[in-house]
């Protein structure tokens, strides 16, 4: 018994320096945020004068009430429909092409992943020029065409829209790799007994690749879903919510709140809110595990 | 006739491939191209061949490094690109340090509580950053951290997804390896050392620049953690030429183009590890 103990002894005295540092950096800025966020979400807090007053669920009701928290929902809503329906038919159809084994695919592949390691500040700036109604790339281009030049970002209708288009064009490749990793794993057997039967490009398509991707479908809608509740950056950059609210979405709201309006209470009860739902959705996803 | 008619549907299906081949070549590369060519263009020059729409626009007439020096000296963007490059030079080197430790501690060592700890990093996978940004700030406020070179890296460095990838490719190495370690009178540090962490080269490289790329990007995090202008980084020096009253579009493209150019060329020699890290974890975007 006591040879037990210091056995054990001894085999805690090897493990605990090698989970320690890991441990203690997910306890203080992982877990410890989250309880000082519960904490902080039934009080009204000041950060700049440092007050501190208990509302209890006061700053719940007031989200739930908050007419512009609920047209930030309806935005960040907005946004999703816009862009993940078209950025995942648009991956799959980019996999489907980069799959085949054609001469020069590889670059190909590689070039529409570049968006997807491009900084964001890096990409809403240089797209933010290429919207400008005066100056910009495409207005030029629409000219070039002959057509009518666009307010973009300038115009509430737009700029949602215009911040998808580019999103898209960011966050296609990271579906693409999945969709790949996901037809990789159909075993070529299939397809060949397939055409033994004499099925059709597009049947196979039907009938046999899109059915054995479900699972790789599922877990990258619940991705982009838990990416397209997150936008923040784009958004701060290009058009700070506007113009009139248009574009105002969950997180920039919760910013808002936090660093301008100095109120932390009311930006924590947001951000509790805004994680039980990701976490739910994240829950959705561990049972389905892309492969 | 009919085969005729078979020629001509290759001929039409081969071109249409073509022709999406080359609209996604463009979709995916004119932002670039533009970006490239106008970093090196003086502002006139921008300005003078945007409209209408030709090979000028992309092109550099009369090419010039006048926007690097006046952004990278006169404007001092020199500070934040060291400020970045060592910030994420220090988050890549504790991160895979720390997350290889605890993974090799987790996938190889038996003890009490293991499945618990495991358990424990797997649940912050699920909490996105954006909702506790504002708690993680206030924490990292009351630690004196804000302001300071630590509190830009510190709180990213216990990383639950380079946990996860290391952890897989620990499980990988056959038990045979260790035991002989083990047998010749390796401590466990030793284990890890000498044995395992040459065995996961791979993860390591594609952690390292998976992680790289988090630091270069990240743009919240140190807005809101740090005001002091000698501890900018390249997000936020890029960010504020654009929010800045006047645009400066000439400077724009060039600290876009600095920020951006070196990590395509080290991503197209090393996305096959990118690629496998995004995909084994299951990591998307941020």
């Amino acid at each position: 018994m006591n040879s037990e103990i210091r056995r054990s002894l001894r085999q805690y005295s090897y493990v605990i320096p090698l989970i320690l540092p890991a441990l203690i950096g997910i306890a203080i800025f992982q877990l410890w945020p989250i309880f000082e966020s519960i904490r902080v979400s039934f009080y009204d807090y000041k950060m700049i004068s440092g007050s501190m007053k208990w509302v209890g669920w006061q700053n719940y009701l007031k989200t739930l009430q908050d007419p512009l928290f609920w047209q930030t929902v309806r935005n960040t809503l907005w946004f999703f429909i816009l862009k993940v329906p078209v950025q995942m038919v648009f991956a799959f159809g980019l996999a489907l092409l980069v799959q085949t084994t054609a001469r020069g695919i590889g670059i190909l592949r590689t070039i529409i992943l570049i968006p997807a390691i491009t900084s964001m500040v890096v990409v809403s700036v240089i797209w933010g020029l290429m919207y400008h109604p005066n100056n910009g790339l495409i207005n030029s281009f629409l000219e070039y065409l002959s057509l009518p030049p666009q307010k973009f970002l300038i115009s509430p209708k737009q700029s949602m829209p215009s911040i998808a288009l580019m999103m898209i064009w960011k966050d296609v490749g990271f579906n693409m790799i999945f969709f790949l990793a996901g037809l990789m794993g159909i075993p070529s057997s299939i397809y060949e007994a397939a055409k033994i039967d004499g099925a059709g490009g597009w049947e196979i398509l039907r009938y046999i690749t899109v059915p054995l991707v479900r699972r790789t479908t599922v877990f990258v809608l619940i991705t982009n879903m838990i990416t397209a509740f997150k936008v923040f950056t784009p958004i701060f950059l290009m058009t700070r919510g506007g113009p009139a609210n248009s574009t105002r979405v969950i997180v920039l709201y919760l910013y808002e709140n936090a660093f301008i309006y100095n109120k932390m209470g009311y930006a924590a009860a947001i951000s509790i809110l805004l994680g039980l739902f990701l976490l739910t959705i994240s829950f959705i996803s561990t049972r389905d595990k892309p492969y | 006739m009919q085969i005729k008619k078979r020629k001509l549907n290759l001929l039409l299906s081969k071109g249409l491939i073509w022709g999406c081949i080359v609209f996604l070549v463009m979709f995916f590369t004119i932002p670039y191209i533009w970006m490239s060519a106008s970093a090196f263009k003086p502002r006139t020059e921008i300005f003078a061949n945007i409209h209408p729409l030709s090979w000028r626009t992309f092109i550099p007439l009369h090419p010039t490094l006048e926007n690097f020096y006046t952004l990278l000296v006169k404007m001092k963007f020199w500070l934040p690109l060291v400020n970045s490059l060592g910030i994420a030079f220090s988050t890549v080197t504790i991160t895979l340090f720390i997350s290889s430790l605890i993974a090799f501690a987790i996938s190889r060592m038996e003890f009490r509580g293991r499945g618990l700890i495991f358990a424990l990093v797997l649940s912050t996978l699920m909490i996105p950053f954006e909702a506790i940004m504002v708690p993680m700030f206030l924490v990292t406020q009351k630690l004196g951290l804000d302001n300071t070179y630590f509190g830009l890296f510190l709180p990213w460095v216990a990383d639950a997804f380079i946990i996860f990838l290391f952890r897989q490719h620990f499980l990988e190495i056959p038990t045979d390896l260790q035991d002989a370690a083990i047998m010749d009178g390796c401590s466990p540090f030793q284990v890890y050392w000498k044995i395992m962490l040459p065995c996961i080269k791979p993860a390591l490289i594609s952690a390292a620049f998976i992680k790289f790329m988090y630091s270069w990007d990240s743009y919240i995090w140190p807005l809101i953690i740090t005001r002091d202008p000698n501890k900018m980084v390249v997000a936020v020096a890029i960010a504020k030429l654009f929010t800045d009253q006047d645009i400066l579009w000439e400077l724009i493209f060039a600290g876009a183009f600095i920020a951006t150019i070196p990590i395509v060329i080290i991503f197209i020699f090393l996305q096959r590890y990118y690629i496998e890290g995004i995909v084994s974890t299951g990591l998307h975007g941020q």
